[in-house]
């Protein structure tokens, strides 16, 4: 190919912890292609104290060559096993990662545990799912094989301060440059972005432009509103009752949510009113050359901590469709296709949580959603579509723990006798909990992790 | 802990289950429903009339169905013998982007994702610049089935042997017959009989009986209507609707018959254009299918038959048959206590063998969701969700073999390259050509290497390649493919001839 139709150079817009992923992954992957510049602006917003990022993450920084230990060690990590819902009345339940167990004679696992719980003679379905019982009991299980369970699958919980400082180090490495301060955006034709002035009174011209300035614009036209955005309140905590769930607590009109690091933990305080701006996502969250990523793009409550999953949103799927030319047209097109349905799927498994917890209003019949309660509701089927962030499992997890039991199981869970059903579950619960046994304390494997050492030669320069 | 138990309660509810009809639907449904669900204390019973007899012509099929017998308990040598199978590694496409043109379409891979990018996003950098080979050179079935080799797949992923899977090409009289025999071992009841009504539960859409024609009555707490295209309950007494496909589908008929075999067996199917639709070639063990599918707004059917009976590999063993339909889909698949599976639920044309996996996906859906208790609607509204989407999403792929030609030499071929596509093809075409990308879904049948087939074999070539695959080095993507397609040369050298493995594996009777 000419070079005529590479992408010489993509500008970020936004110094922030959005910006500064998006040029350490793009200037890995690029390499000496393309020039990956970093342009702070006035609305940069700042990093949130904590952010925590879901299993699937690592498919990402493991593209950028970065070790999940390497980045938990540099910005005071910890790995997240999952999250604890705390409810009223000391009741909990944990949405871990991961599956529970494998399926028998064509059913699924929880449909056995559900035919054996229906006929009363089970216990809570928490107990076979070692992923649950490792964050709800504070351990870690990096990578051992466990008899016949599925492998417990983790995220982090990182300093948002530590992993932007991190994630500029790494962009930096891999190549990529920070201009000075922008002054303004000089627009060319159709929606598009022809060059950016820059406060030195430099013009720099990029064949893509990221907007990763944090900042939404309110009401721009393709702009799907969920809402005012709710009041944010962060605080530090000296409390770490569990290294390895987020805890989260629906209230009244609040969630309050704890996340642990290491040695300390970040509240999050979110609802009432004045908050800034409003909920929702760009239905086109890239126009003419500008692509918004992150929380330019969507913005949703804090439940499940949703903040970097977006951003990763982003990034993937303009990983899949970085231009090779100056017609962008169709890569935007299926970009703004992709993306707004991963959006409004995320803001779905939020907004089941909430239904589910008397705090929303129930979904109307045609509304995906609907399908997915009355469907497990019905039969304990849990249904998925296309572009969703959480699989099946975490639906599971979400519906049982907001104690949504289904009224029916797999009629086809009764090809196992009930007394061999009732062993094999004994013996799945037997094995999760030597597995638990075996597990690390994390407040074990924090020490060692950020134990003080010799300066490292992972993580960037 | 009792009030939530609707299980046992339920027990009261489905206790019958009645199959109208038995074609390869019919006789797959009663299989499966007797193999999962009749051990639950569920009857399972199947009513036919053999003065109507089936279509009969299914005879390619997918991979999926080694699951399906492998589900039952099938065991595959048994019941490739049985139904004179052969295996199938894919289609090979003549005809299709050009008249001369030809492609394989297989059940497998293109090459190895290396260094974080698509295989053929590479390929298509090399190529562009005279450095590669065809696609195909870097597909194991492709060349498998291009040499007549076949062993089966292995499941070590590093192993090259693991990059692809097959099917079978088998008589699909015999399949259903051997499902018969299987299902009646279970306990499922046969009735043969001609229904000629069907009896409502007053004011609902609930089927209460059908009346055979010797006046018995037959009742059933579900239904499913297996009863090929005139859909007898769904249409015939329910009114569900038919969503017609014909503007972008537009075959209509068919004519089909066997013939010798001139030669030993290929391990895939060949699906050739024609002046007015395309023609299929089935090798069977003892035996070819053939058939012409054609628009009848293009040609006539003594004038397909004639032109069928002209292109036959050897003697024909029958008077040829002729076939109608109506490309498209049941409105609603599950109405009241009635299901529809297999040509009552809809019609796709054979070009992908799409028919029998339809039929397998509609009962897996149905074990998922079936109603032991009074018959609920929100589960038939999630069966059509579910069935809908798979249908479309076939539909696209297909309507796509069509659209992408370059072929002006019939007003048939002139109607179809012309023709306005539905905007979930579109848009994928437009991504493939302008970058080589195929767009990726969850819940659907044809996966990005079947994409590839057919777009780069139709001549849909990517104007540009993913900036990613500039990153290699050219040499060392150049040596890179070297090897991999020398790799699999080697590999298929060393693997045993189809028809020896057919020998050796499965010989079926002499027919
Ligand atoms: C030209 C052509 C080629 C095809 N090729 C392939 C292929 O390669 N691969 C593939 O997967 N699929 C193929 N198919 C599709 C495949 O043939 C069908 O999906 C399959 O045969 C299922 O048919 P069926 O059982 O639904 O209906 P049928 O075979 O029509 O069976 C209908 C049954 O209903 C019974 N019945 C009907 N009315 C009554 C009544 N009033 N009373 C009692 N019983 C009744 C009949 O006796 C019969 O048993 C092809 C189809 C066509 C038309």
């Amino acid at each position: 190919m000419t070079s005529g139709l590479r992408t010489e150079r993509i500008a970020v817009l936004g110094e922030t912890w959005e910006g500064w992923l998006c040029a350490a992954f793009l200037a890995r992957l690029l390499g000496r292609m393309t020039q990956v510049v970093v342009v702070p602006t006035p609305q940069d917003a700042g990093a949130p104290p904590a952010l925590a990022s879901l299993p699937s993450m690592r498919g990402l920084h493991d593209a950028m060559g970065l070790d999940e230990h390497d980045l938990a060690r540099a910005c005071e990590g910890t790995f997240r096993l999952g999250t604890l819902h705390e409810r009223e009345a000391g009741r909990s339940f944990v949405v871990p990662f991961g599956a529970p167990g494998p399926s028998l004679e064509g059913a699924a696992f929880h449909q056995h545990w559900l035919r054996l719980k229906v006929q009363g003679d089970e216990g809570g379905f928490e107990p076979h799912w070692l992923g649950a019982v490792l964050a709800r009991s504070g351990r870690f299980l990096p990578q051992a094989e466990v008899e016949g369970l599925p492998l417990p699958e983790y995220g982090l919980h990182l300093s948002g301060a530590a992993y932007a400082k991190f994630m500029q180090r790494a962009a930096l490495h891999y190549g990529a440059k920070r201009a000075a301060r922008l002054a303004q955006a000089l627009p060319g034709n159709d929606d598009r972005i022809d060059a950016l002035r820059l406060e030195d009174g430099a013009d720099l011209r990029a064949d893509l432009y990221l907007d990763c300035t944090g900042t939404a614009p309110d009401a721009a036209a393709g702009w799907h509103d969920a809402g005012a955005a709710p009041a944010l309140a962060w605080s530090e905590d000296s409390t770490q009752p569990n290294l390895s769930a987020t805890r989260m607590r629906l209230e009244e009109d609040a969630e309050d949510i704890l996340i642990p690091l290491a040695g300390r933990s970040i509240r999050l305080r979110s609802g009432g009113p004045g908050g800034e701006g409003r909920l929702g996502w760009q239905a086109r969250s890239w126009r003419g050359n500008l692509v918004a990523i992150g929380a330019a793009a969507c913005r949703l409550p804090p439940l499940e901590m949703p903040q970097m999953r977006i951003a990763q949103i982003g990034i993937e799927a303009l990983r899949g469709l970085l231009p090779n030319g100056a017609d962008q047209r169709v890569e935007r097109e299926e970009f703004n296709r992709v993306t707004s349905e991963a959006y409004a799927r995320l803001a779905d498994f939020q907004r089941l949580h909430r239904i589910l917890a008397g705090r929303a209003a129930q979904p109307a019949p045609d509304d995906p959603l609907a399908r997915k309660i009355e469907q497990f509701e019905s039969r304990g089927r849990v249904v998925t579509y296309d572009g969703e962030s959480f699989d099946q499992d975490s639906h599971l997890a979400v519906m049982l723990g907001h104690g949504l039991m289904p009224r029916r199981y797999d009629p086809l869970t009764e090809t196992v006798p009930a007394g061999e059903a009732r062993s094999r579950l004994k013996q799945h619960r037997r094995a999760v909990l030597r597995a638990a046994e075996t597990a690390q304390d994390q407040g074990e494997v924090a020490r060692i992790l950020h134990a003080p050492r010799r300066r490292s030669a992972g993580g960037g320069r | 802990m009792s009030g939530m138990h609707e299980n046992a309660r339920a027990r009261d509810g489905v206790r019958e289950v009645s199959i109208i009809g038995g074609g390869t639907a019919g006789w797959m449904t009663a299989a499966a429903l007797a193999r999962l669900i009749a051990p639950l204390g569920v009857k399972v019973r199947l009513i036919e009339s053999d003065a109507i007899g089936t279509v009969g012509v299914g005879e390619a099929t997918l991979p999926h169905i080694r699951f399906f017998n492998e589900r039952l308990g099938i065991d595959e040598a048994e019941f490739m013998a049985a139904t004179q199978a052969t295996i199938k590694l894919g289609i090979e496409f003549r005809g299709w982007g050009r008249e001369g043109d030809s492609y394989i379409h297989p059940f497998g891979d293109y090459g190895r994702e290396a260094g974080g990018v698509a295989f053929h996003q590479l390929w298509r950098r090399l190529h562009a610049e005279g450095k590669a080979g065809r696609i195909c050179d870097y597909s194991l079935p492709v060349v498998m089935a291009e040499q007549d080799r076949f062993a089966p797949p292995a499941a070590d992923p590093r192993s090259v042997m693991s990059s692809f899977s097959y099917a079978y090409q088998m008589d699909a009289t015999l399949y259903a017959r051997f499902l018969r025999a299987f299902a009646e071992g279970l306990g499922v009841e046969r009735v043969e009989g001609r229904i000629v009504d069907a009896a409502l539960v007053p004011d609902t859409d609930h089927v209460d009986h059908v009346i055979l024609e010797d006046g018995r009555r037959i009742g059933g707490d579900l239904f499913v209507d297996c009863s090929g295209f005139r859909g007898l309950l769904i249409e015939g007494a329910l009114k569900a609707g038919y969503e017609d496909w014909s503007d972008v589908l537009p075959c209509d008929r068919a004519v089909a018959v066997p013939c010798d075999s001139a030669g030993p067996p290929s391990p895939y199917t060949r699906a050739t254009a024609r002046k007015a639709g395309w023609q299929w070639r089935i090798p069977l063990q003892h035996r070819l299918g053939n058939g012409y599918v054609y628009c009848s707004d293009h040609i006539g059917d003594q004038e397909a038959a004639d032109d069928l009976l002209s292109c036959l590999d050897a003697a024909p063993q029958a008077e040829p048959r002729f076939l109608r339909f109506r490309t498209g889909r049941r409105r609603r698949q599950w109405v009241g206590n009635t299901v529809a599976l297999g040509l009552s639920a809809g019609f796709l044309e054979p070009l992908e063998s799409t028919s029998i996996y339809l039929i397998q996906a509609g009962i897996t859906t149905l074990v998922e969701l079936f109603p032991e208790g009074p018959v609920d609607p929100l589960d038939a509204a999630e069966f059509d969700r579910v069935m809908a989407l798979e249908y479309e999403r076939v539909r696209d792929f297909l309507v796509l073999h069509y659209f992408a030609t370059e072929r002006d030499d019939s007003p048939f071929w002139d109607r179809v390259r012309t023709m306005a596509i539905p905007d979930s093809l579109s848009h994928k075409m437009e991504l493939f050509r302008r970058r080589g990308s195929v767009v990726q879904y969850k819940d659907g049948l044809f996966l990005e290497p079947s994409w590839l087939a057919v777009y780069l074999g139709q001549r849909v070539v990517p104007e540009g390649h993913d900036p990613l695959a500039d990153r290699m080095p050219l040499d060392k993507a150049e040596r890179y493919l070297a090897e991999l397609r020398s790799q699999i040369r080697r590999t298929v050298d060393a693997l045993p001839r189809h028809e020896d493995f057919l020998k050796r594996h499965c010989p079926a009777a002499a027919a």
